[in-house]
């Protein structure tokens, strides 16, 4: 027996030549076993009659084209088993020639893909059911990531918040006794005054000899200007303490510790005493306007809100460089409250736009922010059953819309 | 077609064709990108079965005809799609409860199944009570399956129109189980591509979606 016999006899590749019609000159006996029928029986019959119903129209297509072509490689098929699964085969074909060029048939050598595909199927399968797994950690991660941000902030913003308070409370004291020395004060003036219009009045009436004395005591007090003086200064301490008032009862009123229970509120009172406590951080360029309209009271964690427009007016102050303005309105609809702070700074384009909000992303330079207050600020508005959205582009300035849903 | 009309489809043709060609490669993540596009367009979850996930399973049939694509390159798109169905199966919560149930798969030998379970899930979400039986399901099994749950309804599948005679024995078999008269629909590419072919097997209708199917179902139960 030839060598080239023995290779076609012994191998485990389908070898099959067929006629140019797609029949059957001559099979291997890999092909006869996997065709379930002996060479005898199927030369001279269509490749067809092997092939299942998938593969059928496909068999013509792959020897059409071998015709047409020349050849094809890695041509699929699927044989059918009489009691298993179907066979896919793999095949590689070319035309063959006899010795004058003259086409004689078509040579195809096939080799069984079962194996292989099974492997496939289990490694897609388990390939997705990791993809799936990594999907659902990732979820997991980002939410804890979240959730610890959240927790170092708002452990952060308490013990802040309970320091801002103890502070407010031990100015109060103070405050409280100067204030009311001032007070008396600006009220025992005047009689202070009428006293000495009296004393002017005996003064007019006294002999020359008996004033030498009271004119140089008079002269060195500069009497002529210290009743003004008295006036101003009495009136300029009452205004100052008045300040210091409204920073400490702002202060109690962003920190709100005394209510951290849900209360019904005035968010303008909110957006007010926050705007009052960032003042002194605004550069002297910078116009805050503040258009308020009638707010139904809202359901929420006061001391949270504020922390919120805190953040984002902080934003807006630092993305001002120079002159600039930033609007704060409010706005009530049928269902929600509108909270628009938009500034004319210096805008952030659209991958910044979508990771804001994601936590430690900050555009700030290194140590002057971690990237945790609109974080926490999603946090919060999504706790409150509410939404929060940017809109921004690079130099036209950015908008923050808070929108709280009203509920009764 | 409107300019509106003309960008939706652009964008439908776009998620198509990243889809094909991230299952094909068997990248679950980026599929998972192209669903994410598809929910920032607003689709739905029913969208996303019928404009991705139907002509993606119809396509690569399409693509191992020609050669273009292995069976093993199939495998990978099925199990892709079959992952991102589980994962979607959350959002087709029921609205309503309905007091019908349906038993549904793929004929016996037919071994496509995701378009069935396309349709189980669209029924699950109309309140209906689903027995999804799988793929290539023997006709005797399928029957008594669905003479135990009840069936008020039958969905057989056959993707290929060699399994036609599995519905014709199913529909031949079905008075010896006690279901004669059961309502019977069907679906499948032949069905799409003959939409009167359901009268032939003597069956109540074939819808050519999931869509579809659940609209003639309430059609035909009222």
């Amino acid at each position: 027996m030839k060598p080239n016999d023995l290779l076609f006899d012994h191998t485990d590749f389908i070898l099959i030549v067929l006629d140019s019609e797609g029949r059957f000159i001559s099979l291997n006996p890999a092909a006869a076993r996997l065709f379930h029928l002996s060479p005898i029986e199927l030369v001279g019959q269509s490749f067809h009659r092997v092939v299942d119903d998938y593969s059928f129209s496909k068999a013509d297509l792959m020897l059409s084209l071998t015709l047409e072509n020349g050849g094809v490689k890695e041509w699929e098929l699927n044989h059918t088993q009489p009691d298993s699964e179907p066979v896919l085969v793999g095949y590689t074909t070319c035309v063959l020639r006899d010795e004058n060029g003259q086409r004689i048939g078509i040579g195809a050598v096939g080799s069984n893909l079962n194996a292989k595909l099974e492997l496939t199927e289990q490694l897609a399968a388990s390939n997705q059911q990791l993809e799936g797994a990594l999907l659902q950690l990732e979820k997991t991660h980002a939410e804890l990531k979240s959730t610890q941000a959240q927790l170092l902030q708002s452990e952060k913003m308490r013990a802040l918040g309970q320091m801002v308070a103890g502070v407010a409370h031990e100015i109060n004291n103070p405050l409280g006794f100067a204030r009311n020395n001032f007070i008396f004060l600006s009220e025992k003036l005047p009689h202070l005054q009428a006293l000495f219009s009296r004393y002017l009045s005996l003064k007019s009436k006294a002999a020359p000899g008996d004033l030498q004395g009271v004119e140089q005591a008079e002269r060195l007090a500069g009497i002529d200007y210290l009743w003004g003086d008295f006036n101003d200064a009495i009136q300029e301490g009452l205004d100052g303490i008045n300040r210091i008032r409204e920073i400490v009862l702002s202060l109690r009123n962003f920190s709100r510790l005394d209510e951290a229970e849900v209360k019904e509120v005035d968010l303008n009172e909110g957006l007010r005493s926050t705007i009052r406590l960032l003042r002194p951080l605004c550069k002297e360029h910078i116009q805050i306007e503040e258009t308020y309209a009638t707010l139904p009271r809202i359901h929420c964690h006061p001391g949270e809100l504020n922390q919120v427009f805190l953040n984002i007016l902080t934003n807006s102050i630092q993305a001002i460089e120079g002159p600039g303005r930033i609007l704060v309105s409010t706005h009530s609809g049928a269902n929600a409250v509108t909270i628009r702070i938009e500034d004319s700074g210096k805008g952030m384009d659209d991958l910044t736009l979508a990771k804001l909000g994601e936590p430690f992303f900050t555009t700030k330079p290194v140590g002057t922010g971690v990237g945790l207050g609109l974080s926490v600020s999603f946090g919060i508005i999504q706790r409150h059953k509410g939404t929060i959205r940017y809109e921004s582009q690079p130099g036209t300035g950015t908008a923050a819309v808070i929108e709280l849903p009203i509920i009764s | 077609m409107d300019t509106i009309e003309v960008l939706a489809s652009e964008i439908e043709a776009d998620l198509q064709s990243k889809y094909l060609a991230a299952s094909i490669a068997g990248s679950g993540r980026r599929a998972d990108e192209v669903l994410t596009q598809a929910f920032d367009h607003q689709w739905t979850v029913n969208e996303i079965y019928l404009n991705i996930f139907q002509p993606t399973g119809y396509r690569i049939g399409t693509l191992w005809q020609t050669n273009q694509i292995s069976v093993a390159q199939e495998h990978l798109v099925t199990a892709v799609i079959e992952r991102q169905m589980g994962e979607l199966h959350a959002q087709f919560k029921p609205t309503t409860v309905k007091p019908r149930t349906l038993v549904i798969g793929s004929v016996d030998k037919e071994n496509h199944r995701v378009g069935a379970r396309m349709v189980a899930d669209f029924f699950e979400q109309d309140g209906w009570t689903v027995h999804y039986l799988g793929a290539a399901v023997p006709t005797k099994s399928f029957l008594a399956m669905a003479r135990e749950m009840q069936a008020d309804l039958v969905g057989l599948s056959s993707e290929m129109i060699f399994h036609l005679p599995a519905i014709i024995e199913f529909v031949r078999q079905a008075d010896s189980f006690g279901l004669s008269g059961i309502p019977i629909m069907v679906g499948g590419m032949p069905f799409i591509q003959q939409p009167e072919l359901y009268s032939k097997l003597e069956v109540h209708f074939s819808g050519i979606d999931a869509h579809e199917a659940v609209d003639k179902a309430n059609q035909l139960f009222g």
